[in-house]
């Protein structure tokens, strides 16, 4: 194995590693709203959100 | 029409999903060898740059495409590529984008199968080299004739369908529909979500132990793991200066990140326009170059060479996985077993996600173009690959069925077919409305550079790439259409399927003016 090959070697592994890594931390560490989350945010959402859990305590 | 109300359970699973598809054999067998015989380390240079100007545009482009159409109430690619490409032009050219998955799936679930047997070989016994290690070489041939029946026509038809291959070939079979008809999150998503991880458990097993390997024979000191890491990765800058070298490097990428394959288009069609495209895009890919570069290029090529030297460490995937690693593991000794069980469960499970994907493009054409349900486009579905596949075991000599399909459909058609998408993304669409409509919801921005490339680069980049391999290739497989029947029965089977697809896609069109749907992307979507 000359220099050159570790070289080679190791920028490769280290470009393919750390871009999986960099993507995965953005995509596990980014809030993503649910379409549910969208309906909830809405006012209608949010009042049927409330009937429903009136509803559910009353019940 | 039945409406396809089916979504995505989680983006980790979606991204997974398409990572899966990306995943196969290629990336453990094909890459190692494209990369030793093509200047090493130095094979990494024309690598990225295809990965940069042509990978990735072109993943982003399909990303972008599918969810738009998506957004338009279509999931396949002959209708999402009419409302891209802005006609029947587009929309009949689509149409390649539900062939090239079908008759892929028809092979492909066959060498799945072969993965899967042996595994089973290697944990109950049935692969046996015997004690003399000179011989290991040619009882690993017989094996791998016996296997794929190679050495005859209909050899493993034979018995009343009760040869091993065949009944392995059944249960695969059998596990993907059974998978498909769970549908997307059920089935597709979660069989990703566990086998992605499983993977990349194996691949760090089987790593660890080549690494580990030292010098096991020491009669032959120069066989160890530095050399072996050696003959992969130093750098042959004489290479460079070789077309070839950057012709292979192209079509590594390409293949290898599966795009012009019609999934990611239909994949992508299940999101709304607040998912993020271009992140997941990325991750995706970026996941499978992991699987390719970290651990295809650290495994292979450093195992073989360690026990059996450089001239049997370059050859074709199927030889270097199916005939050469066996070997290897038989004179790892005892563990040998285990870490055969281990690698050819990995490749199983790199083949089961990606062979998941094909069927899934061509599932949501059929609810969608003939208005059936889940379970009736399974069935028909089923029908129309199980007698491909069959087709392909029976005609196994040399196999000679498999080859062909893979060339003409499994490679050539795929950079056409990725030809058209680019262009009619770049160019019909228009690559500014196309980067416009890839931002919305992204959580990453593409550099305004990919403007340049998307539209002007990568096409050429892959009209190059397609005119040499079509002057490379082609004329050995003109001549095999000569002089081999079967090889012109299986080209003229594709034909009859691609004219099915084509007639269905003619009945789906009518259904879709009839229910009033912009087929052709007059307007934009109304979400």
């Amino acid at each position: 194995m000359t220099i050159g090959g570790w070289i080679f070697m190791i920028l490769s592994v280290s470009l393919v590693v750390g871009l999986a890594t960099f993507c995965f931390y953005r995509v596990l560490t980014t809030a993503t709203r649910s379409p549910r989350a969208d309906v909830r945010s809405s006012p209608l959402g949010q009042q049927r959100e409330r009937q429903r859990q009136r509803k559910h305590t009353s019940g | 029409m039945v409406e396809q109300q089916e979504r995505w359970g989680s983006r980790i699973g979606m991204i997974l999903a398409v990572a899966g598809s990306a995943v196969g054999l290629g990336n453990f067998l094909r890459f190692p060898g494209q990369a030793a015989q093509n200047g090493g380390g130095a094979f990494m240079i024309p690598y990225i740059c295809a990965l940069l100007l042509l990978g990735i545009p072109i993943c982003w482009a399909e990303w972008t495409m599918g969810r738009y159409g998506g957004r338009k109430g279509f999931r396949s690619a002959p209708a999402i590529m009419g409302v891209v490409g802005r006609g029947v032009v587009a929309r009949y050219l689509g149409v390649l984008g539900l062939l090239i998955p079908l008759v892929i799936y028809m092979y492909y679930v066959l060498i799945e199968s072969w993965c899967l047997r042996y595994c089973f070989a290697y944990l109950f016994g049935g692969l046996d080299l015997g004690t003399d290690p000179t011989r290991y070489v040619e009882e690993s041939g017989k094996f791998f004739t016996a296997v794929t029946g190679a050495d005859a026509d209909g050899v493993t038809l034979a018995q009343g369908g009760l040869h091993p291959s065949v009944i392995f070939w059944a249960i695969v079979f059998a596990l993907n529909f059974w998978f498909l008809y769970r549908g997307l999150a059920k089935g597709i998503e979660t069989v990703c979500m566990w086998a992605m991880p499983a993977m990349a458990l194996c691949a760090v097993i089987v790593l660890a132990r080549v690494l580990t390997l030292g010098t096991p024979d020491p009669t032959y000191p120069e066989r160890n793991v530095l050399s072996g890491l050696g003959f992969m990765w130093n750098p042959d800058f004489s290479k460079l200066g070789d077309f070839k070298a950057w012709l292979a490097a192209a079509g590594q990428v390409f293949f290898s990140l599966s795009v012009g394959f019609g999934v990611i288009i239909n994949y992508a069609s299940y999101l709304t326009k607040k998912d993020d495209v271009v992140l997941s895009g990325l991750t995706a890919s970026s996941t499978n170059e992991l699987f390719e570069v970290a651990f295809g290029g650290l495994i292979t090529i450093p195992a073989a060479f360690v026990f059996l030297g450089a001239s049997a460490s370059v050859g074709s995937p199927f030889g270097l996985g199916f005939h050469t690693l066996p070997v290897v593991f038989e004179y790892m000794g005892g563990i040998g077993r285990l870490i055969g069980a281990i690698w050819f469960l990995m490749l199983f499970l790199a083949a089961i996600t990606s062979s998941l994907s094909m069927l899934q493009p061509v599932l949501a054409f059929l609810m969608e173009a003939l208005g059936i349900s889940r379970g009736r486009a399974v069935s028909l579905l089923g029908a129309i690959t199980l007698l491909g596949s069959l087709w392909v075991i029976y005609f196994s000599k040399g196999l000679v069925a498999l080859d062909t399909m893979d060339f003409w459909v499994g490679t050539t058609l795929i950079f056409v077919f990725a030809t058209v998408q680019i262009i009619c993304f770049g160019w019909v669409f228009g690559v500014e409305k196309g980067l416009a409509e890839a931002h919305l919801g992204a959580q990453l921005h593409i550099p305004s550079l990919f403007r340049f490339i998307i539209k002007y680069v990568s096409p050429l980049y892959l009209l190059i790439v397609f005119v040499g391999f079509c002057l490379q290739t082609l004329p050995g497989y003109l001549k095999e259409l000569e002089t081999n029947d079967v090889a012109r029965w299986t080209l003229i089977l594709i034909g009859i399927i691609l004219l099915m697809l084509i007639g269905m896609t003619r009945r789906g069109e009518q259904r879709w003016r009839e229910m009033g749907l912009d087929l052709d992307g007059r307007t934009p979507p109304r979400d």
